[in-house]
């Protein structure tokens, strides 16, 4: 197969959500033909799916140093600028792309995207906005319009742009969770959840997805919730963040245990280690435990007539 | 012919060692079961045979461990000899030495997850690292027995 026809097919791949497949069939077309500006740009928009951002980087690097006036290459730099945080090099990028292709949705659904990453989000719903009226049919524009305006607090608007989005591609992961959100929204738990569990059926790894159907769970089991709670806290920020808060929780607790000691207070002291060892406990089983939940309400989606 | 597969910079490239890879999370236990003296060379060949392409910053990572704690364990000891660290100020102090450590390794085991995940999806099957991370609890007292050095017992516990 010619390196067009595998990075149409690498293409195809990754627009269905088969990330791993788009990766191997990129990894084949690179191995006959290492200097395919466009095959390390798309790889490196796989990569930042996969979030392996430092190989992302390296091949958006690439990409763009082999077509310099490229717009692919160009959109794979913002995606991983953006993934970085570094957002005025984000912006940069996108910048350049829409000098090479004024008229690309694409380069404006994804200034809307990096501005409301960055909290800009007039500039944000303006270049989705833009998308929508270059790409009317757009599924990605239109699910990415209503996510602004569920942000903005608008769940009508939302609702009605995700209802879009699904008419122009009943499978689009990130409409399904938006009409997820929006029905979670207005209390619908159960709808919220058959949408939430529809898009997991079609990419298990979506972020929003499995973020919807945790703040489901956590409205229904108070240990989940907590547990959902405390992981989202935790996780959430970079990983150095995420060392930072375990050591000063273990810190708090150890000064505590220290100190009771240290005063005569063994009887507390004896019970603030069974709780702290519980805590660890719990950490290492909730996960798990969600895990085997989360498998077993995806085994019981059955598609609803009125779906 | 078929041409070579692309290689993913950040791919393990495993060595001749990769049939000793482990779960990075066996060292972190083995450091807190055992001691550093257990993680830190285990963290170090469990690098090497995954191939990891973070090993550079595993390594500052295991080296600031190291020299970072015999910094503070002499820190702590002049404190304590100036008569400053009297009471519950001493194992509170001391506390600074279990946070560098875990911190330290909590790092590392970030850091070479990573790799570690990719190697798996690749095809690699991890050995058990439970039971030396066990022996550790045994090993150490039997370490210490070795010597009357109170500094190097606080360095690598």
């Amino acid at each position: 197969m010619n390196s067009r026809r595998l990075l149409q097919h690498a293409q195809d791949q990754l627009a269905r959500g088969q990330v791993e497949a788009s990766i191997e069939t990129l990894a084949a077309l690179l191995g006959s033909d290492p200097d395919h500006a466009d095959a390390h740009a798309l790889l490196a928009l796989c990569l930042v799916r996969r979030k392996r951002l430092h190989a992302a980087r390296l091949e958006a690097e690439r990409s763009v140093a082999l077509e310099p006036e490229g717009l692919l290459p160009h959109l794979a730099a913002a995606a991983v600028a953006s993934a970085d945080r570094r957002f005025e090099v984000a912006e940069g990028h996108l910048r350049m792309a829409r000098t090479v292709d004024p008229e690309s949705a694409a380069v404006e659904i994804q200034l809307a995207r990096l501005y409301m990453y960055w909290g800009k989000a007039m500039d944000a719903a303006t270049h989705a906005a833009q998308a929508i009226a270059l790409e009317p049919d757009d599924p990605d524009a239109l699910a990415l319009a209503g996510e602004i305006a569920l942000n903005r607090g608008d769940a009508a608007e939302a609702a009605r742009y995700a209802r879009d989005a699904l008419e122009a591609d009943p499978e689009h992961v990130d409409g399904l969770v938006l009409i997820g959100q929006c029905e979670l929204a207005a209390g619908n738990a159960a709808a919220a959840r058959e949408h939430a569990l529809w898009a997991l059926q079609l990419d298990p790894t979506d972020a929003g997805a499995l973020a919807l159907l945790c703040a489901i769970k956590a409205r229904e089991s108070l240990w989940l919730g907590l547990w959902w709670r405390f992981q989202s806290f935790i996780m959430s920020g970079s990983g150095t963040r995420t060392i930072l808060l375990l050591l000063g929780m273990f810190l708090v607790y150890r000064v505590a245990e220290i100190l009771l000691e240290h005063a005569g207070r063994r009887d507390i002291a004896d019970a603030l280690r069974i709780a702290w060892l519980a805590f660890a406990a719990y950490t290492w089983v909730a996960p798990e435990w969600f895990r085997r939940t989360l498998r077993k309400e995806m085994d019981e989606v059955r598609l609803k007539p009125d779906f | 012919m078929t041409a070579a597969r692309y290689s993913i910079p950040d791919e393990p490239n495993p060595s001749r060692l990769e049939r000793w890879v482990v779960d990075p999370m066996w060292p972190f236990f083995g450091l807190m079961l055992g001691g550093l003296w257990l993680a830190l060379p285990w963290y170090v060949l469990n690098g090497l045979a995954l191939g990891s392409h973070t090993r550079g910053r595993e390594w500052l990572a295991l080296a600031t461990s190291l020299f970072g704690s015999i910094a503070l364990v002499l820190a702590i000891e002049g404190a304590h000899g100036a008569g400053w660290l009297e009471g519950v100020r001493l194992p509170l102090s001391l506390l600074s030495l279990t946070l560098l450590k875990l911190g330290m390794g909590f790092a590392v085991y970030a850091l070479q997850s990573r790799s570690f995940q990719l190697w798996e999806h690749f095809g690699g099957v991890p050995r058990n690292g439970i039971y030396l991370a066990i022996a550790g609890i045994f090993i150490e007292p039997r370490l210490w027995a070795l010597t009357d050095n109170v500094l190097l017992k606080l360095v690598l516990s």
